[in-house]
């Protein structure tokens, strides 16, 4: 319905990408303050880190989020790309035809969509390059972006509701929504149709929270480095001979469980959010869709993050 | 001063490593200004320069041939080999001018050339810019200067214009869609039939005849007739039956 939203009616900025980029925005400036205190905030728990280590991680944090940003568009497009080419392979003399007819129209056909979950395996692939070329450990940055990675799809959602793609079901129940004509997908206004776009939003906000409050750090007393004392802490703490100091125990999911469990809860609710999808254009396998294929495959890598041993 | 074991630039007197966190020993390494060059010390350097404590430099005349030789197959394991830290590496001067430059390029391609060049501009930038924020990552990680941080904003800049641009240039429709890999100013000056028409008429009704020969051999409407062949191609492949 609104698929741009225009500067005095001149400059047309696509709706989807500008929530993209807000959201983006939002999560990598919520990272990196979070990442710049040793206590973290509440969006963030804060790390085990000491001065030196300190000193380059909000920086560290800053350009794997660049990276991911380059993995993203990378990722997206390449696997929209492996979702059209079944169907280029088996068609190839008619898309041969419409390639010598409009090249403009047919590298769109091939290119002109982005998948979530290649953005996603791109954005981790573009982080662990950074660690790795930089030699920096990666699951610290993993758990800062963990809850943001729902963060960040969901205000993509709301830009897929307001742009009119990834569409619902036909349905005529309470809720339905009628877009108006759109020519990007013609077939959009047709029938009343299902907010799924959302309902998806709402699942990934209660996501992000959810993940939000896992990743916190609780010390069991407050007498971290943050500038909070408790009278009486130090006398709570237990004394390590070895240090000659006094140690602060402080508990957290591990990093890797994190993103298991945000791998298992997003590829079981994509599963059965797909069933109530009506854009069928997006690759269709028989009864089972591209993204469905994609959450089987990455539902068991959540459950192997989980059980596995911490690394 | 350099940490010895990940090579990286700290300020002297620091205790830690920023990078690795490795201790850095008080005392101060003599800083041999001429290392000794002999070939095979390039490969086995590691364990020379730790077991004798010195930490020598490798001039920058005298053993740079084979350096350099060196530095286009393993760049990382020829720096560490060599003495010489992972950021300071002797290019990291121009990787810093190279990174702003591609950083103001891709800004200046999405919005100025994007008119001349249409959706090749904007592709050509996002690229530009991608190569920018690779390499300004680079130089901040070798040192914080404001130099590696402006590459840093102006590469972000000119991929944001870029992908807007990109989406703007293949939906605008000023010029119809028929021509935006010539950029705005060849369609609206004659490369398109339809546009031809479209300005022609425009010029009819305004009455300048000055222009009008530049258009007098029109083509036919050719290309719009297959638009209806062009969206019957796609849902044939998308396999959808009305």
């Amino acid at each position: 319905m609104y698929p741009y939203i225009s500067i005095y009616n001149e400059i047309k900025i696509p709706t989807y990408g500008l929530c993209f980029i807000i959201g983006f925005l939002l999560a990598v400036i919520i990272a990196v303050r979070g990442a710049k205190r040793r206590c973290g905030s509440i969006f963030v728990g804060g790390e085990n880190f000491n001065a030196s280590e300190m000193a380059s991680f909000a920086s560290d944090v800053l350009h794997a989020a660049l990276y991911g940003l380059i993995g993203i568009g990378i990722g997206a497009k390449a696997f929209y790309f492996f979702s059209k080419v079944p169907r280029i392979l088996l068609n190839f003399d008619t898309y041969i035809r419409l390639w010598k007819l409009d090249k403009l129209a047919a590298l769109d056909y091939a290119f002109g969509g982005l998948v979530f979950y290649g953005g996603l395996i791109g954005a981790v692939l573009g982080a662990l390059i950074y660690c790795m070329q930089y030699k920096v450990p990666f699951w610290p940055i993993a758990r800062i972006y963990t809850p943001l990675i729902p963060f960040v799809h969901g205000f993509g959602r709301i830009g897929c509701f307001l742009a009119g793609c990834c569409y619902g079901k036909e349905y005529y129940g309470p809720l339905c929504v009628n877009y108006p004509y759109n020519e990007i997908a013609p077939r959009l206004c047709e029938v009343p149709r299902f907010p799924v776009q959302l309902l998806e939003a709402g699942m990934n906000f209660f996501c992000a929270i959810v993940l939000f409050i896992l990743a916190r750090r609780n010390c069991d007393n407050e007498i971290e480095d943050c500038g909070q004392s408790t009278l009486g802490a130090r006398a709570n703490a237990s004394y390590d001979d070895k240090t000659n100091d006094f140690e602060v125990k402080c508990s957290q999911v591990s990093a890797q469980r994190l993103l298991g469990f945000y791998l298992l809860y997003y590829s079981v609710a994509r599963f059965f959010l797909e069933f109530l999808r009506g854009d069928l254009e997006r690759g269709q396998y028989g009864f089972i869709s591209t993204s469905q294929i994609i959450s089987l495959i990455l539902l068991p890598v959540g459950i192997w993050l989980i059980i596995k041993r911490d690394e | 001063m350099f940490c010895e074991k990940c090579g990286t630039m700290v300020p002297d007197g620091t205790k830690f490593c920023t990078s690795c966190g490795a201790p850095i020993p008080e005392v101060q390494p003599q800083q041999a200004d001429v290392m000794q060059a002999q070939p095979n010390q390039i490969l086995q350097a590691p364990v020379a320069a730790q077991s004798n404590g010195q930490y020598t430099y490798q001039t920058y005349g005298e053993a740079n041939g084979a350096y350099a030789g060196q530095n286009n197959g393993q760049a990382y394991g020829a720096g560490y080999a060599n003495g010489q830290p992972y950021g300071a590496a002797d290019n990291i001067k121009t990787i810093s001018t190279w990174s702003l430059v591609l950083g103001i390029l891709s800004i200046v391609f999405s919005i100025a050339l994007i008119y001349v060049f249409g959706l090749l501009a904007a592709l050509v930038s996002i690229g530009m810019g991608v190569v920018g924020i690779i390499l300004s990552i680079k130089v901040r990680k070798a040192s914080f200067n404001t130099k590696g941080t402006s590459a840093l904003v102006c590469s972000i800049v000119g991929i944001t214009l870029g992908v807007i641009m990109t989406f703007g240039c293949l939906k605008c429709g000023a010029c119809m869609g028929a021509s935006n890999y010539y950029g705005c100013v060849g369609a609206l000056y004659g490369k398109h039939s339809a546009v031809r028409k479209g300005i022609d008429l425009y010029h009819d009704v305004t009455d300048i005849y000055d222009t009008v020969d530049e258009w007098s051999d029109w083509d036919e409407w050719s290309e719009w007739e297959d638009w209806d062949d062009i969206s019957d191609i796609m849902n044939d492949l998308d396999g959808i039956v009305y």
